[in-house]
């Protein structure tokens, strides 16, 4: 069985060399290395931009703020100016603070379509923010616990935080779309008609061509990783995630794409599964998005995970119940290429 | 020149009908459009989880659900193990009379210092501040407005892959050879590209905005817009049909293709509108531009200035990769 795999792997290596999807990798590695290191700023403001305008007797908040690290640009002059842009941003919202630190008044201009639950959040940190200026204790006595002591180290930069993002859903899903090349090429070509009659296997033939995503993972996550995040990165580790995810992507594709014609009718299906796939992108972004239906989705652990392994917070333990997941939904995936190669692949044109 | 061009437009109707292309064509996006309609009234509304101790006060449990989401855990492990969860949730253990907030370290930075807040708040005796709301009264969310004009630009985009893929079939089956020593010259092969591919885009595009924004968008302006953007959709199709020899190349050109152009609109919504010139350089910005001023009534131009803008800009772009294609498919 080795000696089938193997040879069936050097084909497919070859194949995916000759059609020039390493050069793909390259190109793609390095636009996408020069974008977040020099295209995205290493902060940006996902959530609504707060604006502010200060009109308290010396404006005693508007150096707080500045302490705080709120941008110049975020601090208006007057109330209209304020309103004006709110109305402009069409995301932002506006917050007027008047009367004094003994007895401020806050007015928050927003949109009308914001979660009153925010707007209650935004109330309280605004009290918070006055509790902080007067020097208070907290009434409650409360203190922060952190669950490990890497906590509260430098925040990831915004574009060094995309990364993650990058090697789950660009790097682990490019063999999504790679193996259906494949199999749609030796359709095309005929040469599936001779692995047909050939002592190849359905797990080897679907084995040589998830091998080879693999690597082409590997590869395409080691340049970007390298040449964004640097060198000290735990590479066995990000590895081995890569590995199982890019794995369960190409098993995915291929339990799918042998019951289409050709590329360019599969291309559309796959952008849907691509799209729901990369649905736990907005949970990264916006962490407090998690409902379960995305929490479901392969790719929500693996992209925390892959963060953690590139800027390690100190959580131990992670990787082993994590990887083993993926496997235990690539054995399923497994089942199902296997079953979907032998009766579609294998038996056509019989 | 009108009976070429429908001939042309007769036959990729008929082979896209053949393979189902259409089929996919058409239901994918719409498709994709139903899913963010599903999902945006979550994101947009999505507020913090807080894990609190079963033991709190039932003042303490009731207040935060003014704040957020509430789940109770029984014992400090239960609400330990909640909070280590992927998501970014702070929790709130009971000790003696006394809380403490408890968080992992690798939420966005403020979430600590936020539930800190809000258990203030709740605990204390009276109000710090007096805090006056004034709503501007929008009804319809930014976010799907923006998930709107991506969607729509993907329309284009949709009809680029189209006849990129139509152009590398024909290459791959010979047509293109049989067109080569016919009549038809490549004003005419474009033009039949443009209107096969325009009228599928329409439909994706009007489809995605009745499904995201109801019966209130624009849809005159949408299929104005739509039309005037298909210019870009030649581009697309043409780099990937006039660089691809087979639809394996093809995806290949593709994937490197596809970045830049969906990966620019995406940038320039996360850009100040003091920075949107470095994008000015890229006719897809101002295919975008289009979509962005019917959905969201920001642009950097106004409507009819940006199809201008985008129609003369990729027309120049088609005006210098013809002598290319023509050279490649060998066409008149």
């Amino acid at each position: 069985m080795l000696g089938r795999y193997v040879s069936l792997f050097q084909q497919d290596l070859k194949v995916t060399l000759r059609n020039g999807f390493s050069y793909v990798v390259l190109i793609l590695a390095a636009i996408l290395v020069a974008v977040v290191d020099f295209a995205v700023p290493s902060e940006v403001k996902l959530t609504p931009t707060e604006l502010f305008v200060d009109l308290t007797e010396g404006r005693v908040f508007e150096s707080v703020l500045r302490r705080e690290g709120v941008e110049e640009a975020r601090i208006l002059r007057s109330r209209e100016e304020l309103t004006r842009e709110v109305e402009k941003t069409r995301s932002g919202i506006g917050i007027v603070v008047e009367g004094d630190l003994e007895n401020p008044r806050f007015t928050v201009i927003h949109q009308g379509t914001e979660a009153p639950e925010n707007l209650n959040l935004l109330d309280a940190t605004l009290e918070g923010l006055v509790r902080v200026m007067r020097g208070a204790e907290s009434p409650t006595g409360s203190d922060i616990e952190y669950l490990r002591p890497r906590a509260g180290a430098t925040p990831v930069p915004f574009n060094k935080g995309l990364v993650p993002l990058i090697v789950v859903f660009e790097v682990v899903m490019f063999g999504f779309m790679v193996v259906a090349v494949m199999v749609f090429e030796e359709k095309q070509e005929g040469s599936i008609r001779a692995i047909r009659v050939s002592p190849a296997r359905p797990l080897e033939y679907i084995l040589s061509k998830a091998s080879v995503n693999v690597l082409l993972a590997l590869v395409y996550g080691a340049l970007v990783v390298t040449f964004t995040v640097g060198p000290g990165v735990d590479y066995p580790r990000l590895f081995l995630l890569i590995g199982a995810a890019a794995l369960l992507m190409t098993l995915v594709s291929l339990s799918v794409a042998v019951f289409f014609g050709n590329v360019s009718e599969f291309l559309f299906v796959a952008i849907v599964f691509m799209a729901v796939f990369s649905l736990p992108m907005v949970s990264y972004l916006l962490p407090s998005f998690a409902p379960a239906f995305v929490t479901w989705i392969p790719s929500f652990p693996v992209v925390f995970g892959v963060r953690e392994i590139l800027f390690p917070t100190g959580k131990e333990g992670f990787l082993a119940p994590m990887v083993g997941m993926v496997l235990a939904e690539t054995a399923v995936f497994l089942a199902a290429s296997h079953w979907a190669v032998t009766r579609k692949l294998m038996r056509e044109g019989r | 020149m009108l009976r070429p061009i429908a001939n042309l437009v007769r036959k990729d109707i008929v082979k896209s009908l053949r393979d189902n292309i259409v089929i996919y064509v058409l239901l994918s996006p719409i498709l994709m459009a139903a899913g963010l309609a599903l999902c945006l009234p979550s994101v947009q509304t999505a507020s913090l989880t807080f894990a609190l101790d079963a033991a709190a006060d039932p003042r303490v449990i009731e207040g935060f659900k003014e704040y957020g989401k509430v789940e109770l855990c029984e014992t400090r492990q239960d609400l330990v193990d909640r909070v280590e969860k992927l998501d970014d949730v702070a929790g709130v253990v009971r000790k003696g009379d006394r809380y403490a907030v408890v968080v992992e370290g690798n939420e966005a930075s403020d979430v600590g210092a936020a539930t800190r807040a809000v258990l203030d708040r709740i605990l204390a005796a009276g109000t710090l501040a007096e805090i006056e709301r004034v709503s501007l009264g929008r009804t319809s969310p930014m976010l799907r407005e923006m998930a709107a004009s991506l969607v729509v630009f993907g329309a284009i985009l949709i009809a680029g892959v189209l006849i990129g893929f139509a152009i590398v079939d024909e290459r791959e089956t010979g047509v293109i050879r049989a067109l080569a020593v016919s009549p038809a010259t490549m004003l005419e092969f474009i033009s039949s590209q443009f209107v096969a591919a325009g009228a599928v885009s329409v439909v994706v595009a009007v489809a995605s905005s009745l499904i995201l924004m109801g019966a209130g968008a624009d849809y005159i302006k949408i299929v104005a817009g739509v039309s005037c953007a298909m210019v870009l959709s030649i581009v697309f199709g043409f780099l990937v049909g006039g660089l691809a020899d087979d639809q394996i190349a093809g995806i290949a050109v593709l994937k490197v293709v596809m970045l830049p152009f969906i990966g620019i609109p995406i940038a320039s919504l996360c850009v100040g509108a003091r920075y949107q010139w470095v994008f000015y350089p890229f006719p897809n910005y101002w295919g975008f531009q289009i979509f962005r001023d019917i959905f969201t009534g920001e642009s950097v131009l106004e409507f009819w200035g940006s199809c201008v803008v985008t129609l003369l800009f990729g027309g120049a772009v088609i005006a210098g990769l013809a002598p290319t294609l023509r050279r490649r498919l060998r066409l008149r």
